[in-house]
């Protein structure tokens, strides 16, 4: 069967009459059940017909197609047109056929390879199709030209969508630094505001403490001297006093000035300090010259931030006059605070 | 061979017929295709088995199997069924008879002397060249590509136009049968025209 047939398939030898009973049996079976089958039996008919008009067929399979030929008009019909077809067919070259791979079939040495005059043109030429054909120099410098003017605009679209976004970040992180900065601005003048305040708050009670404490001070003295235990010079009952401040400033009108009663045998002299840090305090008050007058060791604070001190009025001539204060740490060092100025103007 | 003559006292009624459908598929469009598919293949197998009008034979077949589904039988495999009934009417229709010539009108292909009906082969000729231009370009190539030349050379020219086309030997083959068909189809349709003009 090979030797006249393109394929020496079942369906050729089943239509040629050449299957076994069984054979013949099962083939129809499988024929009957599959689409696919009969489209492979009509196959091997064409090809039965074809080797039949070409007189490839060996007598007994000729004489078998010429009986389902004799009953069938339609196998007539066919074979009919396979004998037309056979003898119109004409010289067709390979190359004819689109090439669907890139590359050409394997060279055969009886079929030289001819370039194809049939060409299928690329997607982008199908575009300019009949101006490529009339001017493809022209038509690829316009292709290129598009191309470039697409490629440039997209990467200017990029370009700008990045910026655009970049620079609205950088708008939303410089507002958001600026809602910081008025918030930290808002923050820090409530603080200063509230620390004025408490600054004034603080100022007021301890000068409202000194106050009660020179009051206090007064009234003892007084009560010393009604039980007659001081001597005289004494018998006086009046007492100057002056508070003197450790965040005052001294201001156009120079230190501050204390009028002496001239019965006044004491000056009480409150000195409101900055910090309480020690553990007490040493006072020293000297005149303009510098020379000592008066001091006082072991001072404790009262009422907060205050040293009382009751100094003798008879050292305290009209002038100027410097007080030091020093504080003495747990350790026992002597350590300079500060040093105020007030003014004595007798009365 | 037989002549396929139906036997005449059953006929397909609508009832028959759509229960007959509604044993190919429950969708009536997708089963009038798959009876349709059932008949040719029906046509063919008395073809191959030289009966005389594979056509009746086909129609008795058909006939015989829908008879069956009307009186209640139950068929699980219609293609089978209908396998095995033309079997039997295949059987029932051999007996030994004298092959009679056959009329005149029916000479073409028959007498297979290349030099009778000239004058129609000329037609068909002309009708072959009409339908080969309504093919598509490659449509036309493939076919006149995939026939052309003997033996051997075919056989190496077919193979390298399926790498050419990038695809199988076989696919190639099928699609050869197919355009193959159109044509020959087309070549009945204008003989038709031409014997009527």
């Amino acid at each position: 069967m090979a030797g006249y047939l393109d394929s020496a398939s079942l369906e050729a030898r089943y239509l040629l009459g050449e299957l076994s009973g069984e054979e013949e049996k099962s083939f129809e079976t499988r024929y009957f059940a599959s689409d696919q089958a009969f489209e492979e039996l009509q196959i091997a008919e064409s090809e039965v017909i074809d080797a039949y008009v070409n007189e490839r067929l060996p007598a007994q399979a000729r004489k078998h197609l010429e009986q389902q030929v004799e009953t069938s008009p339609r196998l007539r019909q066919r074979v009919a047109f396979a004998r037309t077809f056979a003898g119109a067919i004409p010289d067709i070259r390979l190359e004819e056929l689109p090439d669907a791979s890139a590359k050409l079939p394997s060279p055969n040495a009886s079929l030289p390879v001819i370039p194809s005059t049939v060409t299928t043109l690329p997607w982008w030429k199908g575009l300019f199709k009949d101006l490529f054909q009339r001017q493809p120099a022209l038509t690829l410098v316009m292709a290129a030209c598009l191309l470039l003017v697409l490629i440039g605009g997209a990467a200017i679209v990029v370009q700008s969508v990045r910026l655009r976004r970049e620079s609205q970040q950088l708008a939303d992180e410089r507002a958001a630094i600026a809602r910081q900065r008025e918030e930290l601005n808002r923050v820090a003048a409530e603080q200063n505001t509230r620390i004025e305040e408490k600054a004034s708050e603080i100022k007021a009670q301890e000068l409202r403490n000194a106050e009660e404490l020179a009051r206090l001070e007064e009234l003892r003295q007084k009560e010393k001297e009604k039980e007659g235990s001081n001597p005289p010079k004494a018998a006086s009952s009046s007492m100057a006093t002056l508070f003197l401040y450790a965040g005052s400033l001294r201001g156009s009108g120079g230190p501050p000035k204390v009028k002496i009663p001239h019965d006044a045998s004491l000056l009480l002299l409150g000195l409101v300090l900055e910090t309480a840090d020690y553990t007490s305090y040493n006072v020293v008050i000297k005149d303009v010259q510098k020379k000592e007058i008066f001091a006082k060791d072991g001072l404790r604070l009262r009422s907060g931030k205050t040293l009382i001190l009751k100094v003798p009025t008879t050292q305290l001539t009209s002038g100027n006059y410097s007080v030091d204060v020093s504080g003495v740490a747990s350790s026992g060092i002597n350590e300079h605070l500060r040093t105020f100025q007030f003014r004595v103007i007798s009365n | 061979m037989g002549v396929c003559v139906p036997r005449g006292k059953w006929s397909l009624t609508k009832g028959a017929y759509d229960k007959l459908l509604a044993c190919f598929s429950s969708d009536e469009e997708e089963a009038s295709e798959q009876l349709l598919v059932a008949y040719l293949k029906l046509v063919r197998f008395f073809e191959w088995h030289t009966c005389d009008s594979p056509d009746t034979c086909a129609d008795e077949t058909i006939d015989r199997a829908a008879r069956r589904i009307e009186e209640g039988e139950r068929i699980d495999n219609l293609m089978g069924y209908l396998n095995g009934i033309a079997h039997y009417v295949l059987l029932e229709k051999r007996k030994p008879t004298l092959l009679e010539p056959l009329p005149i009108d029916l000479a073409d292909g028959r007498s297979f002397d290349p030099s009778a009906g000239d004058e129609e082969h000329e037609t068909r000729l002309s009708c072959l060249d009409t339908c080969l231009e309504e093919l598509q370009a490659e449509d036309r190539i493939v076919i006149l590509g995939y026939y052309q030349e003997e033996k051997r050379a075919k056989i190496n020219f077919r193979k390298q136009m399926a790498d050419r086309l990038g695809v199988g030997l076989n696919a190639l083959r099928i699609r050869a049968f197919r355009i193959r068909t159109r044509l020959e189809q087309c070549v009945v349709k204008c003989l038709g025209e031409a014997t009527l003009g």
